[in-house]
């Protein structure tokens, strides 16, 4: 999906250029207010650009200069709006059936696949004043599933619902772009939907982008740290699974540049993608390697340290071990004692790591 | 128990007044939904012009259309020329003066339900491939119905109400357009006829009380089918 456009509204202007994924989920990341609903809606073609681009190589929704705007109907990009938006005078069935053609699925299995996925079988002949919220959004997603768009958008789609709710339909979005092979572009300000689902972030800022990267290099740039939380900030790493340990029960992860890391044991098979954090607060720093049979911690990296930012009564610190970038908080007095200097190479100890998976999405 | 004569009189207001509806409504809909979603430079006067037969007296309404549609009108005699039809002085005449005075009514009834529909959800239909007419016909109007029955029962209250632009029309003709109000007037004008005068009067308020709590049920049941999803 190529983009280059120029919207105005009242006092708001939005610039943007860029080429979203055709493949994988794209999180549309930033602050309210900043832009991230105009951009899609004017994707999906709910709004018109002032002038500019939309569309990919084999389809052209949006051509000022050529006078091309497809309307809304035509566009074939399902949408999940905040609010699931159900229509009210018809059961949950035709609510799915909205949209659906029976004819290109004549056996029905991608109706069955789509109600099996999103759990809505029980739902059918209900109607959506009786749906919990969950519920309700979970038809939603399927009713847009079911018109088999070639892109979908999610403006936050769980940002109305409570903590149970988000937890327990996760899972769900992350099947959809696995299984249906969909790119789908993501609206949210939520910091854990993004890292539990994006494969890109694009950063935007009062109309205007920021960045546009995968999710790792997005989130150790430096625009990004206002986002970080400040008592608790942590580095975003990807990592490939190497074996299980033979004996107890940790996996080995390839860091890159021959860093091999341990972490509890996991499940995703051998070569499988994995993103982890480590917290500041997880990393310490000595100058001399401890040997493994005088220290608990297992992970210790030889690491150059990058820079000495200090805040308040803790110093934090940057680390490079190889490609990859970490964080060690430390207090003032051990920064004075190993008088650390920029550049100098020390032993990074890592006590904790989280790997992708479920207890992410908690905020 | 009830005379022939009553009979004739009920019949007949009920056949008008559902003609009445019947041809008022598609284009009550379409000129609510041009108040309610359209902009355009005549507004204010198209908005004034639907609502001049609810302020206008109804004989006003009635003479109007007799020197439109009589067999002399510019309306009436070119229908009675090229079609033969001539309305004036007939029940038709008499289900169109009610729909002209009725149309007011339905209109904003229509008009704030439709209003009150969330375009959110028209919007969410297209996104789904829903094409403008499909929006229409299968979101916007299906949660437009309580308006739509409100409005009906309304214009069907007004129209068995109906008398001056009536008796203006089509006159006062036994069975043809002598209407339940119609008939008690020519009671009330008989000497000695104040038994009958009452018994239609007891009448009229059966139909309409039977009417507007059919509509209050009616209406409850769409509200609560409607409730936001």
């Amino acid at each position: 999906m190529n983009i280059d456009i120029k919207a105005s509204h009242h006092n708001f202007t939005l610039m943007l250029k860029a080429t979203l994924t055709d493949t994988g989920i794209c999180a549309i990341f930033g602050r309210s207010g900043s832009g991230k609903t105009t951009l899609v809606n004017l994707i999906a073609g709910l709004k018109t650009p002032d002038s500019g681009l939309i569309g990919s190589p084999q389809q052209c929704f949006y051509d000022s200069e050529n006078k091309i705007n497809t309307p809304v109907h035509q566009r074939e990009i399902g949408y999940v709006f905040q609010q699931a938006r159900l229509f009210p005078h018809l059961s949950i069935k035709a609510n799915l059936q909205y949209g659906y053609h029976p004819k290109q699925d004549p056996q029905a299995t991608f109706w069955q696949q789509i109600i099996k996925l999103l759990d809505i079988d029980d739902l059918l002949d209900r109607y959506p004043s009786s749906l919990s919220g969950g519920e309700k959004q979970r038809v939603a997603i399927g009713r847009a599933l079911l018109r088999k768009p070639k892109l979908l958008i999610m403006d936050e789609p769980l940002s109305s619902l409570d903590q149970p709710r988000k937890r327990e339909l996760l899972p769900y979005l992350e099947k959809l772009n696995k299984v249906l092979k969909l790119p789908i572009l993501y609206v949210t300000h939520s910091l854990d939907e993004v890292l539990y689902l994006a494969d890109e972030i694009l950063l935007i800022e009062a109309g205007k982008m920021v960045m546009h990267a995968d999710v790792e290099t997005v989130w150790n740039h430096p625009t990004m740290h206002a986002w970080h939380s400040t008592d608790n900030p942590c580095a975003l790493l990807h990592a490939t699974v190497i074996k299980q340990h033979a004996k107890y029960p940790l996996t080995a992860l390839d860091l890159g540049n021959d860093h091999t890391l341990w972490v509890k044991k996991i499940e995703p098979e051998k070569g499988t993608q994995v993103r982890l954090r480590i917290y500041a607060k997880d990393v310490s720093v000595t100058l001399l390697k401890t040997p493994k049979n005088v220290t608990s911690i297992r992970n210790i990296f030889c690491a150059t340290l990058q820079n000495i930012d200090i805040k308040g009564d803790s110093a934090s610190i940057k680390l490079s071990l190889g490609d990859n970038t970490i964080w060690a908080d430390i207090t003032l007095w051990a920064l004075d004692e190993l008088n650390l200097q920029v550049n100098q190479s020390v032993y990074a100890q890592i006590k904790g790591v989280s790997v992708n998976n479920k207890d992410w999405a908690t905020s | 128990m009830l005379s022939e004569f009553e009979i004739q009189a009920i019949t007949l207001s009920l056949k008008v007044a559902i003609y009445a509806i019947t041809i008022g409504l598609p284009f009550a809909i379409i000129a609510a939904w041009l108040l309610a979603r359209t902009q355009f430079f005549f507004k204010p006067l198209f908005d004034a012009l639907i609502h001049l037969p609810l302020v206008l007296p109804p004989v006003v309404i009635g003479y109007l259309l007799l020197i439109s549609f009589s067999s002399q009108g510019f309306i009436g005699a070119p229908l009675a020329q090229y079609l033969g039809i001539n309305i004036s002085f007939s029940w038709q005449g008499a289900a169109l003066a009610s729909a002209i005075v009725a149309f007011p009514l339905m209109v904003r009834s229509i008009r704030l339900s439709l209003e009150a529909v969330d375009t959110d959800l028209e919007q969410a239909a297209s996104t789904l491939g829903a094409n403008p007419i499909k929006v229409f016909f299968t979101i916007t109007l299906p949660l437009t119905t309580p308006g739509i029955i409100s409005g009906a029962i309304l214009g069907f209250a007004r129209s068995l109400g109906e008398f001056g632009a009536t008796i203006t029309f089509v006159s006062n003709i036994p069975d043809i357009t002598r209407t339940i109000p119609l008939a008690m007037y020519s009671f009330i004008q008989t000497p000695g006829a104040e038994y009958q005068a009452l018994r239609l009067c007891i009448i009229s308020i059966a139909i309409a009380l039977l009417a507007l709590i059919a509509s209050y049920a009616l209406e409850r049941k769409t509200r609560q089918r409607l409730q936001k999803g």
